[in-house]
Order: C-alpha cells, then structure tokens, then sequence
C-alpha cells in the first residue's frame, strides 16, 4: 500500500507546486484572464433561454417510447396535447354568444404555431359529426349545422347534434356549461423547424386565448403538459427571486461569522461567478435551462460556498500564525488542495454519472451540474485565493479567530465526546436506528405522480384548479394510455384484426384503474348497429368483411393510419397513479406475450400516460442504479486520496445515511420519484462528501501529529468542524425559505434540501468520528495528555 | 585545472560601485585576476573613476573587455566563461524590472553556467554571518552535489571572511490528505535536523545554528536572512527558461528581490568545485 | 327499412364467389400462421377467435353492453357482449360472471324454470344451461345452422325429385336455395340470432338475421329448420317471439309480423301498423303491445288483428318492455324509459342517463334494466 499511495500521492504534490507557484507568482496575470473569461460568460449566460421539450421528459430507449417515436406520425394527438375548456356563468353553452366565442377561441388555437391543425378537436372543428339512424337510413353531419346563423333554431339544431354526437363528456361537459378543444401540439414549429418554444406557447395561450376572451360571463381554462412547463417557466422568476433570499442570509450569516468583508464578498462572488460561468457554458454548448433543472445553479452556489468558506476559514487560521495575506492565501492553497480537488473532482464525476439514466432531461442535468462543479475548481479552488490574497481576511477577523482560539468552546468539548468509545456507541447505534426506520419507511416511496393535476405546482395554482374543473365537468380522463395494435399494411380492418382488438379491449377494461377504451373497433361495432337502426343487438364486429367495410367508411381521425396497419386502442384511466399504470403496462405485457402474432401484434404505447408508464420504470430501475453509480464513483476517488477502505467507510457511511433518510423524507411527505425529483438524492451525495473529506483530512493530519482521538478530534472541530457546522446551518436556512415558493416543485426541493445540509452535516460532525474511533483503534499515541499547538516555527 | 577568474560587469550606473568594492575586496582577498567587463563604450568613461583608479593601481591583474553595440551581454558572458570554465560573475542587482520580460539579472542567472554573485550593499561580509539555502532531503544526485558544493564554497567564504555559515532550510507546509508521516511538524522537523547534519558531517562542514522554517521558500529564507541580519545568502537554482521559467520561475530570482544582503547563486548544473 | 337492405343482398350475392375465396385465403393464411408460429420464437400464438375463447372472467363484465334479462326463480340472469352472463341472487344489487365457453355478443336469454335456460347470440350460438346459469354448454353455432339449413334444403330437394308430379318451377326453386344455402356456408357463422323462446324445457324456438327461425322439441340438441316456413320471402330480420293467449308471435324488421295458432308449425302474416322496424312484443294483461323503431307503439286487443298507434312523445326506439304486477314499464334507446299502469298512461321518464337500455325484469320492488354499460337498478316509481 505504501508504494502504491505514494505513487498516487506524488504526482498530487507535484501539480499542487506548478500550481501553486504559478498563481501566486502572476496574480494579477490570473485575475485578468478570470475577469476576462467571466465578461464573455457573462455575456453568454444572459442569452440563456428555457429550453423544454416533451421528448427530452421520456426515456428515449424505453421500448415503449421507440414503438411510439415509430408511429409518431401515425399517432398525432396521442403525444403531446393542451385542452382548453371555455365555460360559461350562464345556463348552458347553446347561446349566441357563448358559440361566438367558442368558434373565435377555437380560430385563435388554430393560428398558433406548433398546432397539428389537422388534428385539432372542438364542436366547431369539421372533424366532430354526429350520426343517427332513421327510417330511411343513416344520417350524419358536423355538429355545427352548415346553416348555422346564431338564431334560436340553429342554437337548437346545435344542441340536438351535441346530443346525438356522443360528445357529451368529452368536449362537451356532461353538464352541458363548457366545450372542451383539444389542441394536439407538434414536437417543433412546422414553420420554422426549430424545437417547439413552450414558453412562448403558454405566453400565447394566455394573451391570444385567455386574456382575450375571459370575461365576467366566460371563463377559461387550460390544462396540458405545454401549459405546465409554461407556468413553470414563468414561474422562473420566483424562483430567482428565493434564489437572492438565499444568496442574501448566506452573506449575511458568513459576516458575522468570519467578521472579514473580504472573507465574506470574495467567497460569495467567487461562488456567483462560478454560477454564471455555468450558465455561460451550458449556453455556449447549445443547452438552455430546463424548468426541472433550475435548481442547479443554486446548488453549484452551495457547494461553491461550501468550499470557499473552508478556504476562508482556512486562510483565517493561517493569518493567525502570519497576518500576511499573501502567505495566509498560499498556505491555505497548499493546505486544502486535495481535499478540495478530491471532493470537487467526486462532485463532478459523480454527478456526470447521472447520465446513465435514459432519460434526456436528466442527462442535461448530469452535463449542467458536473460542469458547475468543474467550474468550482477554477472559481472557489484558484480564484478565491488569489484574490483574497490581496484582501486578506481583516484585523478584525483575526482577533475574532485568535479570541476564540483561545476559549475552549463548550460546544466542541461536548461534540468531541462523539470521538470517545462512550459517544461511538451512542452515535452509532443511534445512526443504526435512524437507517432502520429510514429502510423501513423508505418503502413508501413511490415512483410516480401521487395526485392528480401537476405535483410540481400547487394545488391551489391556476394549473391545478383548471385541471379540477375539467376532472370534474367531464367523462374522459386527461390520463390516456395508448396501445398500438399493429398488423401487415391493409390488414387493419380483417374480422380477425377488429375482434383481436375487441377482446384485448375487453380484457384492457377489466384491469383495475381502466376507466374505458375507445378504438376503430368500437366505431364498426357502432357504425354496424347504426346500419341497423341503432339496434344495439347488432353492435358486434361482423365477420363479413363487406359490412365492416360499410360500417368503416368514414373513420374519425386517429384511430387508424394512412397504410392501414395500424389501430391505435386508446385506453382512459381513473388516474395516472405509478401502481395503476404499472398494473396496466404488465398485464398488457402478458396479453401480448400470449396473443401476439405476426398478424396482430399489441405495442406498448403511447399517450401521456403511456410515456409515463415507461418513464416510471426507467426510474424505477435509474433509482437504484444512479446511487450506485454516484456512490461508486465517490467512494473510489475518496480511496484513491485516502489509499485506506476505513476511512473511506467513515466518509460514506453518514451519506448514505441521509439519502435512506432523504428517501424516507420523500415518502412521508408524498413527494413521488420523477424525472424531476430523481436526482435530488444523488445531489444531496455531492453536497455532502466535501463534509466528510474535509473534516477526515484534518482530522488525519492531527493524528498523524500524535494526539489522541478525542483532542484530535477537538482540534478538527474548532478548525474545520466550524465551517462545516456554519455552512450545513446557513444553507439549510436560505433553503428552508423555499417553502413559501408557489412553486411546489420548489418548495418540496426546499425541505428536500434542508434535511439534506442538515444531516449531512450531523453525520460529518457526529458519525464521522464515531466510525473512526470504531475502525481505527490508534497505534502508539504519544504523550497523551499533551495539548498540541499548531504553532510552527524553528526547532 | 583553469584558474580562477572574476568577471564584474559594470555600467555607468552610481549603484554598479558595491559590485565594484566587492569584487575588488575578492581579488585582493584571493589574489585572482579581475576582468572588468563594460556594458558599453560610454560607461567605460564613468563618473567613479576613484575606485577605478585606486583598483588599478593595486596590484589586482585587472582586465578591461566592453561589449561592442549591439552585442548580447550574455553571449559576450558565456563566451567568456567557455574560456575561463572557473569563473565567479559578479554584478550589482538592478532594482527595476521592465514590463513583462525577466530583467537582466534573472536572464543572467538563467544562462550562467557559473557562479553568480548578485550584489545589494555596501556592508563589509567580514563577521558575516552567512546563510546558505541547502535542500538536505532532496533525493535527485544533481541536488546533492549542488548542496555540497553550497556548502563547501560557503564553508570557504565563511573562512575568509572568518563569517558564521548558518544553513537555512524552508520545509513546504504540509497537505491535508498526504501521507502521514508528512503531516506531523515534530516528524519533519526531525526528519529535516538530522538530514541536515548528516550532510553537514558528509561534507566536512562545520556550522552554526541550523535554520529550519516553514515555506514557501522565498518567504522563511527572506525572513531568516532578514532576521539575522545575514551579509551573504548563497543558493542553488534550478534557471528554469523560456515558459517554464516565466510561468514558475526560480526561487533564486524571487529571493533577490526579497533580500536585502548580497546574493550567490550556484547555477544547478555545477558538479563539485574546488 | 334499414339501410342496404335488398340492395345488400343483390351487392352480397355475386360477389360471394370472390368473397369466397378470400374467406378461404384467410383461413389457409391462418392454418399456416398457426404451423409457423409453434415454430416461431417470435409470437406464441394469436387472439382466439369468439368462437373457440371462453367469455374472459373480469370486473369490466359488470360494465359491459348487456342485451337481454330474464328471471329464473329468485335468480336474476343477463347476458351481452364478449358472452358475458351475469347472475344475480338480490335482485340486481350484486352480479356474479357465469363460466361461458365463448365469447360472442349474446343478444337473448330465456329460462323455462329455474334450471333450464338458453342463450343465443351472434355467430349463431346457443348456449344451455342446467343448473340455473352456473355452466353453461355449447349447443349450437353458425357452421351447424349452415349445415342444417344446407341438410334441409338437400333432403327437401331428394324427396321432390323423386316426385313424379314435382312442380319445376319449385324444383328449380329449391335448387336455388340448396345453392344460396351452400353459398351462405362458404361465408361461416356470419349471422346473428336475435331471440330465443322455450314453450317448456324441450320445446323452444331461435330467431335471427334473415328470417331464420329453427325449433327444438329435445331442449335443444336438434333443431328443425323452419325459415321457409314463413311468410317472409324477403328475409327480413326476426327480431323478437313471444306467446300470447295461446298464440306465438313474431316481430321482424321492416314491419314484419306473423302469428302461429298452431305452436309454430305454420305461420302466417298479419297486417303490420308500421314500416319500420319492429323490436319487441310484450303483454300486458289483456293487451298486446309493439314496440318499433322511432318510438313507435302499438296495441293490441284482439291478437294482433288490429292495431291502436299509442303516443309516447319520444322518438327514441324502444327496444324491450315488462309487465309486472299491474306495471308497466318500456325501454330503449337514449335512456328511454316508458313507465305507467297501462298502456293509455304512460310517462316518459328522465332516468338521468341516455343509455341504450335492451331489457327489464322486475325484482323485489324495483326494475331492474340491462343497459350499455351493464346493469341499473330503478325503485318502481321511477327516476326524475
């Protein structure tokens, strides 16, 4: 081990040198090309624009997906969709002025870019007709009577076609006070090609729909995934704005604990350009921020901070020996280069690991917080102490830090008795209950949307009430899951094909969760009966392949493709709950597996909660996996800078720790895994390790100096269990604000994050020794009882 | 073996006198030719020609050389050093560095490949006391040798001067996250003492207190040698050029500007002197 | 008059022999699919067809399209799409699915006592029951009845060439029909039965598309061909037989009416009040009432020789009725519900839902209603 730890050691020591020598040697030289790299990030970081896409929200080699992405053409409207429901204060929808607006709200949707025109849906648009079987035959026409002139009797006319369209619950309320359009959107903007601006869209809907037409005796609503990321969008300002509230308390609770304005500002701008250099590179690489991925700039800012008030601290320390600031500054460069270095560069790599999950949005977010991290190295590891060794920490900082020196701290004393046989025990059987009930209630944890409507914002937000009222005005579930039953081109209306499809759906609807299905089936079944005077005993799928000709001559859209092999079987569901859709998906695995045959095959699926299906179990399976790839990649680099599996032991354990607990957290609090909670858990890994390695580097390097554990571990806590503390504590306060935030996505990240800086830092302050007392019984202590000074000076 | 030579360059400059009064005090001391070398025709006809005068008429065999225009100095020093391998440059410190180009002293330093002595004051070295910046735990051959050969030649100064050698060693601070053995002050201050005075013992050498400190080098061997008052400061260097050198640089460099006493640097490639 | 109704037979005809051969092209395709794929690794094998898949055992049975309910006892049985039956012992409250062995669209039930009951349905299934809809057994499907029909055409044609005095003109006539029925055949189990009535538990009737109407006198193991008994040389739809006073009636499409005296041996036409289709026939005390398309409906006091147009104020068609304790209560498309004491007094209800409704029984003070999306429950006073 010896030979081996010195070659991995020794080129550390001789890049620390280079380093060193050159950045103290050409300060200013540095200073510039920072100043000068941050004006051209800074530039770019302004450009930065929402960048949201449904595509990039679903597993893109999920085998449900590909099947999807295969007949996307085939499938418009099944993807990605917004529904508008214009209800009226009055009696019902069949007035004049209620059918202006409608048709005039249903004009506007037509107009905005990214529509699928074709696919659009609404009592106004050609494609909704109603039928009905008299003496003389089958009639039908589009629900707008073509004589439609606002009187009484078209209005009547209009409300007898609704009735006999069978629309009512679908775009027509069941109470008959609201119509429903259903927009299909497009992936991109048909005109311009570009990705589909959904910021720009939900500003459209608002200004060219809702602003416009609601009014005392109309009112709008607005449901759809566009609209969501929309909110969550606009909603980027409030979060910015909980942003500054953080980045305030921190430099306030930093000042009065390092009584240093330069040992305040320069940290905290260190940590905020390291912020816009982030910024700036994710919009120089052609990335924008994704609305799931706004909290990492912030928690760039956090672990910049982190690391910056060690440097500070450190340099604190060192001023007391020798107030120059340039030798403090360099001193404190040499001292923290690889525990800094090691933490940040398992920061990085760790969170690049995040990449292994195969969904887009979550690999942007691997690629936007490993380069933060990367870029903490430059900002907080090389910058900081170069400027602060022009500033130096102050007078009045080193009094402060000579005065308390020279107190013994109750606090610590107390603390250090963790360190001791007696305080192991405690702490850690202590940490062996916590990591049982974690395990335990961790099991709660569900993937998936727990509640109707959009977790990610409030129930009360506009979104959410939206979503209620069309739940509750109408009959079709905005939870659709699509199967896609695919056969040889021109087979998809055989006997065979229609009742295979037939009694899949039969099987389909008595899977608990299924609300209903609709495919081109149902619509022979219909049609036939029709041919038939409506005599429902007739509403089956002939087996003369004339009939079901007839009865298919005129299907509506989206329920079969253009080269007839393909017959999408829509599914509507009583909620998009993970264990409903996981239900769903294996049992209809299970039908495919036993009746799927080269002429009828059944593809799983489409529609929102078709992708949500996929999703889930992309996330169920990247659960488990991205830890263990963080942790892996973390505990390795720990092992190769410590060269010692105890001491790595020491670091991780306390992390996994919270995350069992974060898990646990999660579950109480009925937050579900998502693409955008699923990484918090693995950030949380990143915040924390800095703790561990920075205490256990100082820790070590009093041991080595001969002291017992516990005054060794006395020490460390007045050196670096200080900051730990202070950092853990302010961050956990600027977070815990987000709880206020009117985005709930926000506000669950909030508490998220503030159990995370907090156990983070107990299990560094309070298990770290424990373990290390348990695992590393010290050889030959020298004289006990002696109280090491850091002083160092001639022998 | 050649003779030993002195080489003084010498310009116009009122600030060259020290550099004068010192290499004359070594001639006469150690009987050994002086080569005046001007840096140009004009400074030849200089203002202090009573030193001048008084030098040559002593009985120091002195030569006169000037470099033609436009000649490097440099060139002009290296060709004379090819002649005369056993050479001691000698040349007063220039305070000013011109923008961003290394300053005349610290190209010299980097492309001597003898003995360089750095001149700041007019104090006498007799009594000394002498420092000279060793590396006893350095490992490579090249730094040994050049530590003895610091130590021998500041061992002869020091008797012909009758100066206390002081060696001064700068040990780095340690970093957290090192091997062990590293992290302990009480261990490498040991470890530190006894290389010391083991090389000490090896090469014959009698000093007086050992000064050990915490780095950077630069810093402790400045403040040692400001502390103590030293008259002479002898150091090795490693006359790192081109990028290597304008990026890192040489400790050598960055003590002559730090120091007040006179400067003696050993050029990293010199093997065992006399 | 339904839509494509000669015209579908002249359309169908003449393209039957290409039909023909793409039915057969099907089935090779089939037989080949199946060799194949014991072979392929790729798929395990392909939906069944209804015919050879029992009824799936599943909750959504409960919310199936439901075409016909009768009582057997206490019990209450009713059956619909993808052959779910469903049994209910508490008159409606809770349902139980019944094991079937296949899965067509079953449009009739009937029971003659609390044991023995048939279902009938599309593809031309009968199903019999023993013991009160618990198991039910495949008595007869589609290819039989072309079989049979083909049997009776065959055994008809013998006996009338061997005929001295035969009529040409009736020899060519059921030469036609041998090939019509040998044609029908090629096309297998196309056509649906629409009814099934049992005089007792071997004697019983199934009606269907095109005018087919087969008796039993076993309970159902062998069937008499009976279709060109019937005054319905247009082979309208039979839709619906019942017994009244004595007297079988049976209401077709296109205003077909037809009355036997004689136990169903012979038929004959009586003069139907309207063109339209005619769904049901139910009595009433003394009455007899017709229910048609568009919310027509008849009565009747003398056995159908005459008829009174009652008014109902829907135009809706009603599709099933019940008499039951003095009440009277009609059904039908749109949620249609016709309640009163009789006849004369009938209130179009607002039962809340515009369900297609097919058929009532009365159980324990309430009506209980096969619809669309499975069974409801009315309190006898009705809904408003």
């Amino acid at each position: 081990m010896g030979r081996l730890s010195q070659a991995i050691v020794a080129p550390l020591k001789r890049s620390e040198q280079v380093i060193e020598r050159v950045l103290f040697h050409h300060r200013l030289l540095v200073i510039s090309l920072f100043a000068l790299v941050t004006l051209l990030l800074v530039w770019q970081a302004s450009q930065i624009r929402p960048d949201a896409s449904f595509i990039k929200m679903i597993p893109s080699s999920h085998p449900y997906v590909e099947n999807y992405l295969d007949y996307r053409d085939d499938l418009s409207g099944l993807g990605n969709s917004v529904r508008v429901s214009v209800a009226t204060t009055g009696e019902d929808i069949f007035s004049t002025d209620f059918q202006d607006v409608l048709r005039r709200v249903t004009d506007e949707l037509f107009f905005i870019p990214g529509v699928d025109r074709s696919a659009m849906q609404s009592i106004w648009t050609p494609n909704v007709r109603w039928t009905e079987v008299t003496e003389e035959g089958f009639v039908g026409g589009p629900v707008i009577p073509p004589d439609y002139d606002g009187t009484q009797a078209s209005l009547e006319s209009l409300r007898l076609n609704v009735l006999r369209s069978g629309q009512v619950g679908r775009l027509v309320a069941n109470d008959f006070r609201s119509a429903i359009i259903e927009v299909p959107l497009f992936d991109h903007n048909p005109e311009t090609g570009e990705r589909l601006d959904y910021n720009q869209l939900s500003q459209q809907l608002e200004e060219l729909v809702r602003d416009q037409y609601q009014s005392d005796s109309v009112s709008i609503h607005i449901t759809g995934f566009a609209k969501i990321v929309g909110d969550l969008i606009d909603g980027a300002r409030q979060v910015a704005l909980f942003f500054a509230i953080a980045l305030v308390i921190t430099t306030l609770l930093l000042y009065l604990y390092s009584r240093s304005i330069a040992g305040t500002l320069i940290p905290i701008a260190c940590s905020l350009i390291a912020v816009i250099w982030q910024l700036g590179l994710l919009n120089a690489l052609g990335y924008g921020i994704d609305p799931y991925s706004m909290l990492v700039p912030f928690l760039v800012f956090a672990i910049a901070v982190s690391h910056g008030v060690q440097i500070v601290n450190t340099i604190r320390l060192e001023s007391l020996q020798d107030p120059d600031p340039w030798l403090a500054a360099r001193r404190a460069f040499r001292v923290l280069y690889i525990p800094g270095l090691t933490a940040l560069v398992s920061d990085g790599i760790g969170f690049f690991t995040l990449m292994v999950i195969d969904i887009q949005v979550i690999q942007e977010l691997a690629v936007a917080a490993s380069m933060g991290v990367a870029v903490i190295i430059l900002t907080n590891l090389i910058l900081l102490p170069v400027l602060m060794s022009y500033a130096g920490v102050g007078q009045k900082a080193i009094n402060h830090a000579r005065k308390q020196s020279q107190q013994e701290g109750v606090i610590w004393q107390r603390l250090s008795w963790f360190a001791t046989p007696a305080g192991a025990g405690v702490s850690i059987s202590a940490a062996v209950l916590a990591l049982l009930y974690g395990l335990y209630a961790a099991q709660g944890l569900q993937i998936g949307d727990l509640d109707s409507g959009a977790p990610e914002l409030r129930a009360d937000s506009r979104y959410n009430l939206d979503n209620a009222f069309i739940t509750d005005n109408y009959s079709t579930s905005s939870d659709v899951f699509v199967v896609m039953a695919v056969t040889p081109p021109e087979q998809c209306t055989t006997y065979e094909t229609l009742a295979g499809v037939e009694r899949f759906q039969h099987y389909a609807q008595g899977i608990e969760g299924v609300q209903s299905s609709v495919s081109l089936a149902d619509v022979s079944k219909r049609v036939t009966a029709g041919l038939n005077e409506g005599n429902p005993k007739w509403r089956a799928v002939s087996r003369n392949q004339f009939v079901i000709n007839a009865s298919l001559a005129y299907v509506p859209g989206g329920l079969m493709n253009t080269d007839c092999s393909l017959l999408p079987v829509i599914i509507f569901l009583d909620d998009h709950k993970a264990a409903t859709l996981d239900r769903l998906s294996s049992s209809i695995e299970q039908f495919a597996a036993n009746y799927d045959s080269d002429a009828l095959r059944f593809k799983l699926a489409a529609g929102n909660s078709g992708f949500e299906a996929a999703t889930n179990q992309v996330i169920a399976r990247a659960q488990y996996e991205m830890l263990a790839w963080v942790y892996g990649v973390v505990s390795l680099l720990c092992l190769i800078t410590f060269r010692s599996i105890r001491t790595v032991v020491c670091i991780i354990t306390p992390l996994a720790l919270t995350s069992v607990l974060c898990q646990a957290l999660m579950a109480h609090l009925g937050i579900g895994v998502k693409v955008a909670t699923l990484p918090v858990i693995a950030l949380g890994v990143g915040i924390g390790v800095d703790y561990g390695i920075y205490i256990y580097s100082r820790l070590s390097s009093y041991l080595a100096e001969g002291l017992a554990l516990r005054e060794a571990y006395l020490e460390t806590l007045k050196t670096t269990g200080k900051p730990v503390a202070f950092t853990g504590l302010t961050l956990a306060i600027g977070v815990i604000l987000w709880v206020f935030s009117p985005i709930k996505f926000q506000a669950d990240m909030g508490i998220l994050l503030t159990f995370m800086f907090l156990w983070n830092m107990l299990g560094a302050l309070l298990l770290l020794p424990a373990l290390a007392c348990v695992l590393k019984p010290h050889p030959g202590q020298r004289d006990p009882g002696l109280h090491k000074s850091v002083n160092r000076g001639e022998s | 073996m050649s003779e030993q030579q002195l080489l003084l360059i010498l310009d116009k400059d009122a600030a060259s006198e020290v550099a004068l009064v010192r290499a004359a005090e070594l001639a006469q001391r150690q009987q050994l030719p002086l080569t005046l070398l001007w840096q140009s025709e004009a400074d030849k006809a200089g203002l202090w020609t009573q030193q001048l005068q008084a030098l040559k008429s002593s009985d120091i065999r002195l030569t006169e050389l000037c470099l033609a225009d436009g000649q490097s100095l440099q060139k002009r020093v290296i060709a004379f050093t090819d002649q005369h391998p056993d050479t001691l440059l000698i040349k007063a410190s220039e305070k000013d560095h011109k923008g961003l180009l290394p300053p005349l002293d610290w190209k010299l330093l980097r492309n001597a490949t003898c003995p360089v002595l750095l001149v700041k004051q007019h104090s006498q070295w007799q009594g000394g006391p002498i420092l000279v910046a060793i590396e006893p735990l350095a490992q490579a051959p090249e730094r040994q040798a050049l530590n003895r050969s610091l130590l021998q030649m500041s061992q002869q100064l020091g008797q012909l001067f009758n100066a206390t050698v002081h060696p001064v060693i700068a040990w780095d601070t340690p970093m957290l996250g090192d091997e062990p053995e590293q992290l302990s002050d009480e261990a490498q201050l040991q470890r530190h003492q006894n290389a010391t005075a083991a090389l000490l013992s090896d090469t014959g050498v009698e000093a007086d207190s050992i000064l050990i400190g915490e780095g950077p080098a630069e810093h402790w061997i400045a403040s040692a040698a400001a502390d103590h008052k030293a008259v002479l400061l002898l150091i090795g260097t490693k006359a790192r050029r081109g990028i290597a050198g304008a990026l890192l640089g040489n400790t050598s460099e960055q003590l002559l500007d730090r120091v007040d006493c006179d400067l003696l640097v050993l050029p990293g490639a010199l093997g065992e002197t006399a | 008059m339904a839509f494509l109704n000669d015209d579908r037979k002249q359309i169908l005809k003449p393209l039957n022999k290409n039909k023909k051969s793409f039915m057969q092209i099907l089935k090779n395709y089939r037989t080949w699919l199946c060799a194949l794929l014991l072979l392929s690794p790729v798929a395990h094998g392909q939906v069944p067809d209804r015919l050879e898949a029992p009824a799936l055992q599943t909750p959504a049975a409960k919310q199936s399209l439901l075409l016909s309910i009768t009582s057997a006892g206490q019990r209450l049985v009713a059956v619909g799409d993808q052959g779910v039956i469903l049994l209910s012992d508490d008159a409606g409250l809770t349902w139980q699915q019944a094991e079937v062995p296949v899965s067509t669209l079953l449009t009739a039930v009937y029971f003659a006592d609390e044991q023995n009951g048939w279902a009938a349905g599309h593809d031309g299934v009968v199903l019999r029951t023993q013991d009160a809809g618990n198991h039910w057994q495949l008595l007869l499907q589609g290819e039989q009845i072309n079989q049979l029909r083909i049997a009776h055409y065959e055994e008809q044609l013998e006996s009338l060439q061997q005929d001295p005095e035969a009529d040409p003109f009736e020899l060519e006539e059921l030469e036609f029909a041998l090939e019509d029925a040998e044609f029908a055949a090629e096309d297998g189990p196309v056509n649906p039965l629409l009814n099934v009535w049992f005089q007792d538990t071997q004697t019983g009737f199934i009606l269907g598309a095109y005018g087919l109407l087969m008796k039993t006198a076993d309970g159902g193991h062998n069937w008499q061909f009976l279709t060109d008994t019937l005054p319905n040389p247009d082979r309208y739809h039979l839709n619906h037989l019942i017994e009244h006073q004595g007297a079988l009636f049976i209401a077709g499409e296109a205003g077909l009416l037809l009355r036997s005296d004689d136990g169903g041996e012979s038929w004959y036409e009586l003069a139907s009040p309207y063109m339209g289709s005619l769904f049901a026939l139910v009595e009433h005390q003394d009455e007899l009432l017709l229910l048609g398309l568009r919310g027509n409906l008849f009565r009747s006091m003398d056995l159908g020789d005459s008829w009174q147009a009652v008014m109902t104020g829907s135009r809706a068609s009603l599709l099933s009725g019940r008499s039951a304790e003095g009440r009277l209560l009609l059904v039908g498309l749109g949620g249609t519900l016709l309640s009163g004491p009789g006849s004369q007094n009938l209130q179009l209800l607002d039962g809340g839902q515009r369900r297609a409704l097919s058929g009532v029984v009365m159980a324990d003070d309430h009506w209980v209603l096969v619809s669309e999306q499975g069974p409801m429950r009315l309190p006898l006073e009705g809904v408003n």
